[in-house]
């Protein structure tokens, strides 16, 4: 009896260490991979902040019952906007558009609007094709100074079209200039596919000398390129040319 | 059936048995609480074991996610990414204005790559074969490719790394710097190639200004060289071939499509009302400025056989088959040009494959058409031939087909000419000898005043409404060479009066198949002189004026215009009459 009380003594030891050093082992492990795994998760999520601070981080760009459009700026290496040319200033966004958007791109330089669409100058429309699922897409706007003169240039996947710089732009105080972007780095921002988005709003602070009686002080001497739904071309049209006071668009 | 206070066997069987069950379950049951005991130390290293890989847990859980969205906002960082170091890897980046596009680009180690920049005869298959380079060494490279235009003309330079490499000028003059197709490797991700390929990187063709309209522009086909610039990365033991002499293609409507790349070309076309027809695409520079050559026939030669043995129902005893609609139109066959005509290799629209190139040892390329299906059985083939050297011209020698019935002649007859708005013809003066014909001026001559045709029994097959044919005296037409080295041939030039078609009011309501919007040309036959030979092989000429555009009762402004030629060849023939359309001086000029 005593012999079988000791032998069960030692076997519930031999049990109990045996529990104890898998604990010890899984603990161990566990701190390992924990370690291991934070510096890893720590590691990847520098990556994620430099490249969200880069280029931006487009919410949930693949949620396909999404309607609405996705837009954040990014920046564009230094190595490309060196070489080549004298002077460039640029803005790049990435515009994430749902299913059948069919973007348009609508820039006018000369006298430009403060708050819509519109103006006296140079304008050009840019048209793409609709988008098949929900797809990225790119615009650069790039001034850039070449053999001594400014040129403004907006590129799209699809195409580009470019503008000579009237002389009244303020390319050299855009500091002083307003500058308006539908977002900025790192965070984007979503817009109601309905609406026309205003990419980017350049102008001076002054007024503009019109020589009418009547004499619009809303327009500024500066740069604007919208981005508007195909289907919505015509309200946009109205609205620039003044007809209605907004897309009025109804609810998507 | 058990009765109380009875005990049967079985019964103290199950006594001592539920004995011995309850002992087992007591000893177990110690066991079991003695296994299962635990310590406030396992506890806690339970616990610790569990609170330590719920960190990990987590970042293993957050870390994909994370990874996913590093890899979208990868894509649109530019990065170039190399996944296997022994391809050259190549990721075009975003377009910052129009006149810059930018490439990095990954050189492997020993891959001997050189970038090659070229600014004329630029066309769709091939690369020029006329170029500058640079060496690509190995690694990570950045490549701009500039263009700018200024008063002194289109300039294209390619920077490597920031420094200008290679440079080539466009002079200002007809140029439009405005690129009328451009090919340029995509940007959405970096793309691997093998180091033995050849990577197009930029390729642009310009548009030319119209010839004739102070705005506008046109582009030549994709297969014509053309000024603009191309880039592109080569291995550098890889010599450019030179670029393709002729061309062939099939067309869903027009069948076979055969002659020169940047030339004059045939093709078979079927049209209502014209049996025996082969098209004819005259050489875009002869038509220069001038568009909707794909849609139908706008120039065109029917063949129609002449018989030897009807009853003789013309003056001069020949009997011009009836028209026959079941006649087919041309059915152009190839033969191995490399074996010449009796290879055994024959081609047709319905061969299931047709030779990537016909580009062959001798200078001249020769095509077979073949006209079949006349009511009389007559057979006919025209051996067609093109020379690379003259662009605007084709040259026909027609034969007695198998099985055909005798033929004492062959005529070819031009159609839809009256578009080009031909209305004179040059003719040697009057009572000039062969032998002073060299040295003497040609004179104009309208073509509604040439002699009528009185061979031509009452203008037979003339409607009410067609004017009549008339004779060209092939002795008065002046002599010519088709090919550098060949004598002996007249040649008949019609000219036109209008020097600017984009001044004309065309009727309303004209096809655009009918309009004309090229520079004035010229149609030019180089016949075999046998002015001096018997008769019956003499070659003869007439021509027909009309007042309409073709098939159409709409007017052509100015007057009348030649509207057909028709060329008689008595069979055999032993020479090939040539045809050309060419452009008019000063447009002559590339």
């Amino acid at each position: 009896m005593l012999s079988q009380g000791v032998a069960t003594g030692i076997a519930m030891l031999t049990t109990r260490l045996f529990f104890r050093l898998t604990l010890l082992a899984i603990i161990i492990t566990g701190v390992f991979f924990t370690v291991k795994s934070k510096r890893e998760l720590a590691e990847i999520r520098r990556q994620h902040q430099v490249l969200r601070e880069k280029v931006g981080l487009l919410t949930d760009a693949s949620d396909t019952t999404d309607k609405q459009i996705h837009v954040v700026r990014a920046e564009l290496p230094d190595e490309l906007i060196s070489d080549g040319m004298e002077e460039i200033i640029c803005w790049r966004f990435r515009l994430s558009l749902p299913k059948a958007y069919d973007a348009c791109f609508a820039s006018s330089i000369g006298l430009i609007r403060s708050d819509s669409p519109g103006g006296i100058g140079s304008s050009n429309t840019m048209y793409s094709f609709p988008c098949a699922e929900r797809e990225e897409r790119t615009l650069l706007v790039s001034f850039v100074k070449d053999a001594g003169s400014w040129k403004a240039s907006v590129t799209e996947d699809t195409g580009s079209c470019s503008f000579s710089i009237p002389p009244e732009f303020p390319i050299q105080d855009l500091e002083n200039a307003t500058v308006e972007m539908a977002a900025d780095y790192a965070v984007s921002r979503a817009y109601n596919s309905g609406d026309a988005v205003c990419l980017l709003r350049i102008h001076d602070g002054s007024v503009a000398n019109v020589d009418k009686p009547d004499k619009d002080e809303n327009l500024h001497n500066g740069f604007v390129v919208y981005m508007f739904n195909k289907e919505q071309e015509s309200e946009f049209v109205d609205w620039a040319m003044g007809i209605s006071k907004s897309m009025k668009v109804e609810n998507q | 059936m058990n009765r109380p206070g009875v005990s049967r066997l079985s019964d103290v069987n199950d006594v001592n048995a539920k004995d011995a069950s309850n002992g087992h379950q007591k000893r177990s049951a110690v066991k079991i609480h003695r296994r299962l005991r635990f310590g406030l130390l396992e506890l806690m290293l339970a616990t610790a074991a569990v609170a330590s890989w719920i960190p990990a847990t987590m970042a293993m859980r957050e870390i994909p996610d994370l990874q996913t969205e590093i890899a979208v906002m990868e894509k649109a960082t530019l990065q170039l990414r190399v996944d296997d170091t022994s391809k050259l890897t190549i990721r075009a980046m975003p377009t910052v204005w129009r006149g810059l596009l930018t490439w990095k680009v990954y050189v492997p180690e020993r891959s001997d790559l050189e970038l090659r920049f070229a600014s004329e005869g630029i066309e769709s298959n091939n690369q020029p074969d006329q170029y500058d380079a640079v060496p690509l060494s190995a690694g990570k490279h950045l490549i701009h490719v500039k263009s700018t235009t200024d008063a002194s003309g289109v300039h294209g330079s390619v920077l490597l790394d920031g420094e200008t490499v290679l440079e080539q000028h466009h002079p200002p003059g007809r140029l439009r710097g405005s690129v009328s197709s451009g090919s340029t490797l995509g940007i959405k991700e970096s793309k691997s190639f093998s180091v033995d390929e050849t990577v197009v990187l930029t390729k642009q063709r310009f548009n030319r200004s119209h010839p004739l309209r102070q705005f506008g522009s046109f582009t030549l086909p994709p297969e014509y060289g053309s000024r603009g610039f191309a880039c592109w990365i080569s291995p550098a033991a890889k010599q450019e071939t030179a670029p393709r002499r002729f061309i062939l293609k099939r067309n869903r409507s027009r069948g076979i499509v055969v002659g020169l790349r940047q030339g004059l070309r045939i093709s078979e076309m079927e049209e209502l009302g014209y049996p025996g027809l082969i098209d004819i695409r005259p050489s875009r520079y002869a038509v220069l400025g001038d568009e909707y050559w794909d849609e139908k026939s706008r120039f065109a030669i029917s063949v129609v056989p002449i018989s030897g043995n009807g009853k003789d129902e013309v003056q001069n005893g020949v009997n011009r088959l009836p028209t026959s609609p079941q006649m087919n139109n041309a059915h152009i066959a190839l033969k191995s040009p490399v074996e010449g005509e009796k290879s055994n290799k024959v081609w047709t629209a319905k061969s299931k494959f047709l030779p990537e190139t016909l580009e062959t040892e001798d200078s001249l390329l020769r095509v077979f058409a073949n006209f079949n299906g006349h009511a009389s059985e007559a057979s006919v083939e025209v051996e067609v031939f093109f020379d690379p050297e003259e662009p605007n011209r084709v040259g026909f020698l027609p034969r007695i087909g198998d099985e055909s019935i005798p033929l004492r002649a062959i005529e070819l007859q031009t159609h839809f000419n009256s578009r080009f708005f031909w209305r004179t013809i040059d003719v040697l003066p009057t009572a000039t000898s062969s032998s002073d014909a060299d040295q003497v001026d040609t004179e104009s001559v309208a073509t509604d005043q040439l002699s009528v045709d009185e061979n031509v029994h009452r203008n037979r097959g003339n409607s009410a409404s067609q004017l009549p044919w008339r004779k060209v005296r092939v002795n008065r037409l002046p002599f010519g060479k088709p090919l550098k080295t060949t004598a002996g041939y007249r040649q008949l030039i019609l000219r036109t009066d209008v020097p600017d078609v984009t001044q004309l009011k065309y009727p309303m309501g004209l096809s655009n198949r009918w309009t004309y919007d090229g520079i004035p040309n010229e149609q030019v036959w180089f016949l075999p002189d046998v002015t001096t030979g018997p008769p019956a092989e003499r070659i003869s000429v007439s021509l027909r004026n009309t007042a309409f555009f073709p098939a159409t009762q709409s007017k052509l402004p100015g007057g009348s215009a030649v509207g057909n030629v028709r060329i008689r060849i008595p069979l055999p023939a032993k020479k090939p009459v040539w045809m050309s359309i060419r452009p008019a001086p000063p447009y002559d000029q590339n």
